[in-house]
């Protein structure tokens, strides 16, 4: 079950999330046209977008990671809610604690491995396989964005609410 | 196997505890090849699958397909495919809850959310459903149950995730679940005309008057959905698309309509939508993520080929083991939701499957089918505490108890389905290619 919950956060927080916000609908918006624009291209007038498959692969990281901190501020992951309600009535903290500590640990987890193909992929120069960019200026930021959604998962830690 | 069994068992009690399943999953498959290979292996498998999963051109359809229900969700269409129904279906007795499952079916089909089809619609067809004193069973249940249509009638994100994982094509999936979805949609027909006929009751007359003008609108405005609804279907099953390329489409027709109805216009509108597209994939990616590590442990731990041996050893006829494999996703469905049990239950059961010769199309459906049982079933039945959640004066045991009937039909359904293996696969055999 999904659950939305807001909480206030600091000033700080709420730009880093405005910002990402964008970020994520631009890279999002940005997929949605390349495709439509490759097709109508391909069928249209014989003309594909070069390399659009590729681009669409690197859109598609960077939407799914951007939007990751959205979701780990919100708490927002999905979640089965059979038990862990009552659970969480009577053992709040405790509760709080183990999910949320679980949640750290796995998104601190992906960015450390994500981090370590960057650097993997820098030392042999791989690049994608089209348009040869280097793969690391795509898996650099995607480990950033990781990294703040394991810092706002760490938040909820903090406040001990889940 | 034992160490196999017993990480699922974790993953489930986890799960129970409120640990996310993508979470849960990803950290006992870590373990799990940790303690078998090393942590180095357990590492490398990690940043491996998220880094492949994350760059997988073929599951941009599913940020897609999202965006594109969210379009639709947006534009407030729920209302016009309801009117639409209902100047058809007026004469009929119940001919609000007969409307609710045919816009439950269209808005769901488009918007490909169980749960925002079944939030959305208790909004539109609870108050006049209220108004001529439905009983309160008939209303929600009919929402609550026709909020799953959906998943069955293409395009459906669960159905791609299923053809991934299993290797087989979308576009023949996407075509095996309209003959179903439709056999759906007439089962639920029946449910609400046997329930109106046995209890008059439950739905007094609806002299419910119908605007010529505003109903000429409300048809028209479904006009463009239909199309565009044939479009994507159409294009892939043709082979003029793939569906990456579908779902785009989708997205940007879907986004046209919306700016059509006046919506979209402001940027900040735009930005809703998008978000709401993005964080969606976000948390299903996270449940890709673990899952395919967990799986790799599972694969690793040699549990999926010890289970084939057994099954051979027990000699279950492939009936025998389709409808084992029912039962055990019934069971999970009661701990994970629809995209865990994809990810967890068929590949495990994959290599069973493919030896018993097994056609995976119409096991795609069949799990589908299964999948929409879950949603409406206790104790989890998550479309069901959607409506009560909306509609609070009336007890969720009413609201199963008004699933109950539709239960009973989708269990009719499947049963078909499984005599007469050819409902599904009668479409796909025609495919041009």
């Amino acid at each position: 079950m999904e659950k939305q919950v807001n909480i206030g956060g600091s000033s700080i927080s709420k730009v880093l999330i405005s910002i990402l916000e964008v970020i994520t609908a631009i890279l999002l918006f940005s997929m949605m046209i390349l495709t439509f624009i490759d097709v109508i291209g391909r069928y249209l007038f014989n003309a594909p977008v070069y390399g659009a498959a590729e681009i669409i692969q690197i859109l598609l990281i960077g939407v799914i990671f951007s939007a990751m901190p959205i979701v780990s501020k919100t708490n927002s992951h999905i979640a089965v809610e059979l038990f862990s309600p009552s659970i969480s009535k009577k053992i709040p903290k405790t509760h709080s604690l183990v999910v949320n500590l679980f949640s750290v640990c796995g998104l601190l987890v992906i960015s450390g491995e994500i981090f370590r193909v960057a650097v993997d992929a820098y030392e042999i120069g791989k690049t994608t396989i089209v348009l040869e960019w280097p793969l690391i200026i795509i898996l650099v930021p995607t480990t950033i964005f990781c990294l703040i959604a394991a810092a706002f998962q760490a938040s909820w830690l903090l406040r001990g609410e889940k | 196997m034992i160490f196999a069994l017993l990480a699922f068992a974790v993953v489930i009690l986890l799960c129970f505890f409120g640990v996310r399943i993508g979470i849960a999953t990803l950290v006992v498959g870590f373990f799990g090849v940790a303690l078998q290979r090393g942590f180095d292996a357990g590492f490398t498998l990690v940043g491996q699958q998220v880094v492949e999963h994350a760059m997988n051109y073929n599951l941009s359809v599913i940020p897609l397909f999202i965006l594109m229900g969210s379009f639709i969700h947006k534009s407030e269409v729920s209302a016009d495919l309801y009117q639409a129904a209902y100047a058809g279906l007026s004469k009929i007795r119940g001919g609000l809850a007969h409307s609710t499952v045919i816009a439950c079916a269209g808005f769901s089909a488009v918007c490909g959310s169980s749960l925002a089809t079944a939030a959305t619609m208790t909004k539109v067809s609870m108050p006049p459903m209220r108004k001529y004193n439905y009983s309160s069973s008939l209303a929600t249940g009919t929402i609550a149950a026709g909020g799953t249509l959906g998943i069955m009638i293409p395009p459906s994100v669960p159905l791609v995730i299923y053809g991934l994982v299993t290797q087989q094509d979308i576009g023949a999936l996407f075509m095996a679940g309209i003959i179903p979805g439709i056999i759906l949609v007439l089962s639920f027909l029946l449910v609400v005309a046997i329930w109106t006929w046995l209890d008059p009751e439950a739905a007094p007359s609806d002299d419910l008057k119908i605007d010529v003008n505003s109903t000429k609108k409300s048809v028209k405005a479904v006009i463009p959905i239909l199309l565009l609804f044939v479009l994507v279907l159409g294009g892939i099953y043709g082979r003029i698309f793939t569906p990456t390329e579908a779902s785009g489409i989708g997205a940007v027709g879907a986004a046209l309509i919306a700016i059509s109805r006046g919506f979209m216009i402001e940027t900040s509108q735009w930005r809703e939508v998008l978000v709401e597209a993005t964080t969606t994939s976000a948390g299903l990616f996270l449940v890709i993520f673990g899952a395919s590590i967990f799986m790799q442990y599972i694969t690793l731990s040699g549990m999926p080929f010890e289970l084939m041996y057994w099954i051979d050893d027990m000699n279950f006829s492939p009936m025998g083991l389709v409808l084992m494999i029912i039962f055990i996703s019934l069971l999970m469905g009661m701990v994970f939701e629809a995209i865990g049990i994809l990810l967890l239950i068929v590949p495990l059961f994959l290599p069973a499957l493919e030896m018993a010769g097994i056609n995976l199309i119409w096991f795609g459906i069949i799990i589908v089918l299964v999948i929409e049982l879950a949603l409406i079933t206790p104790p989890i039945g998550i479309n069901v505490f959607v409506v009560s959640s909306m509609a609070k004066d009336i007890p969720i045991i009413k609201v199963f108890q008004g699933v109950l009937p539709f239960v009973l039909a989708m269990l009719s359904v499947l049963g078909l389905l499984l005599i007469w293996p050819n409902v599904v696969l009668f479409l796909p055999s025609l495919s041009p290619v």
